[in-house]
C-alpha cells in the first residue's frame, strides 16, 4: 500500500439550510485516505455517512473545511471544476444502481467513457472488457429491467471501473441484494482493491465492512472512532 | 465468507450488559462481544454532547475491547456493540 494520500480533508462541516432551519450534517471531519486503501464508513442511519461520501466524491461542497483531492484543493470548485476531476479520477456505485432504465447493459456502461471522450473503438474494447470482468458480458444487449439485482449492481460496478478510476466510492452497495449477491459484490470490490483501486465504502453491514482495512464510525456528524482491521485472510477460523 | 445472524436479546437496562460468545464447534471461542447501552443523562456528568460523550467512553473503555457497532440512540441512550481483541 502506498503512504501518500489521495485524500485529506481539514475541519469538514455541512450545514444544510431549509428555510429557517440549519441542520448540521458534519462537524470538523478530519481524515486522510491513502492511495490503495478500503476504509468503510459506519454509523446509525442519520450520522452524515452519505453527506461525507458525496464531499469525498466531489458530488457536494463543505460549507467550511478544506478538501485535498490528489493533493488539489477543491472546496471552492464550482460545479463545473468538480464535474472534470470526478470524471477523470472517480466511479460510484450506489444501493440503488442508479442505471439508466432506457439504456442497454452496454450503453450504460459506455456512458462514462463518451464524458471521458474516448473514441468509439477504444470504448468498445473498454466496456467489453468491464462487462466481461464482472461476467455479464452475456447480458450485453439486455435492458436493467430484465437482470436481477445482483446483474445490476455488477453492471453498476462495471460502470464504476471502465475508466480505470483511482478511487471508487460505494454507498450502500449491497443494501438492495440478497447475501449471496451481496457476497459477489463484496469480492468484486475485494479484488479490485487487491489490484490498486483505493475504495470508500458507506456500510451498515459488519460483514461488508470485514472487507475494509479501516472502518470509520461516525455519530452526530463527527468521526468518533476508527479501528484498522486484519486483513481478511486471518479473520478465517484455523 | 462470514456469516452475518440476528439475534434478539431480552430487554435490559444501561446498567446491564450482555455478552455474547462466539464458540466454534471445535471448542474455540472464535470472538466475543459485549452489548450495552450507554445512558446520556446518569453516565454524562459534564453534560458533554452525543459525539463527545462516545469519544471519551470509548477511550476510557477496558483496551481488550473495541466498538463495532454504534446504533441509534434510543430516548436517552446509546446501544454498543463491542468486539473483544484477541491477543496473539
Amino acid at each position: 500500500m502506498n503512504t501518500i494520500p489521495m485524500l485529506k480533508t481539514t475541519g469538514l462541516t455541512k450545514i444544510y439550510c431549509n428555510y429557517e432551519v440549519e441542520t448540521l450534517a458534519l462537524q470538523n471531519v478530519s481524515l486522510e485516505v491513502k492511495e490503495g486503501e478500503f476504509v468503510a464508513i459506519m454509523g446509525p442511519s442519520g450520522c452524515g455517512k452519505t453527506t461525507l461520501l458525496n464531499i469525498l466524491g466531489l458530488l457536494d461542497n463543505p460549507s467550511k473545511g478544506t478538501y485535498q483531492f490528489t493533493n488539489i484543493e477543491t472546496s471552492k470548485f464550482k460545479e463545473k471544476q468538480r464535474a472534470q476531476l470526478r470524471k477523470k479520477n472517480l466511479g460510484y456505485i450506489f444501493q440503488n444502481f442508479n442505471l439508466i432504465e432506457e439504456l442497454t447493459v452496454f450503453e450504460n456502461v459506455e456512458l462514462p467513457l463518451i464524458y471521458m471522450g474516448f473514441k468509439s473503438g477504444i470504448r468498445k474494447n473498454l466496456v467489453i472488457s468491464a462487462l466481461k470482468k464482472m461476467h455479464i458480458l452475456h447480458r450485453k444487449h439486455h435492458f436493467p429491467e430484465q437482470l436481477s439485482g445482483g446483474q445490476q449492481q455488477r453492471v453498476a460496478v462495471a460502470r464504476a471501473v471502465v475508466g480505470s478510476p483511482k478511487l471508487i466510492l460505494a454507498d450502500e452497495p449491497t443494501g438492495n441484494l440478497d447475501s449471496a449477491h451481496g457476497d459477489e459484490v463484496m469480492r468484486t470490490l475485494n479484488d479490485l482493491n487487491k489490484e490498486g483501486t483505493t475504495i470508500i465504502m458507506v456500510t451498515h453491514s459488519q460483514r461488508d465492512a470485514s472487507y475494509a482495512n479501516r472502518i470509520l464510525r461516525l455519530f452526530d456528524g463527527q468521526i468518533i472512532n476508527e479501528n484498522i482491521l486484519q486483513s481478511f485472510s486471518e479473520k478465517t477460523i484455523s | 465468507m462470514p456469516k452475518e445472524i440476528k439475534i434478539l436479546l431480552p430487554d435490559f437496562s444501561s446498567k446491564e450488559f450482555f455478552d455474547i460468545h462466539i464458540q466454534h464447534s471445535r471448542n474455540k471461542i472464535v470472538s466475543s462481544y459485549r452489548f450495552e447501552r450507554w445512558d446520556l443523562e446518569k453516565d454524562n456528568p459534564n453534560k458533554l454532547d452525543a459525539s463527545e460523550f462516545l469519544r471519551n467512553k470509548i477511550n476510557s473503555y477496558a483496551e481488550d475491547w473495541q466498538v463495532s457497532e454504534i446504533f441509534a440512540q434510543e430516548n436517552k441512550t446509546i446501544p454498543i456493540l463491542l468486539k473483544k481483541i484477541n491477543k496473539a
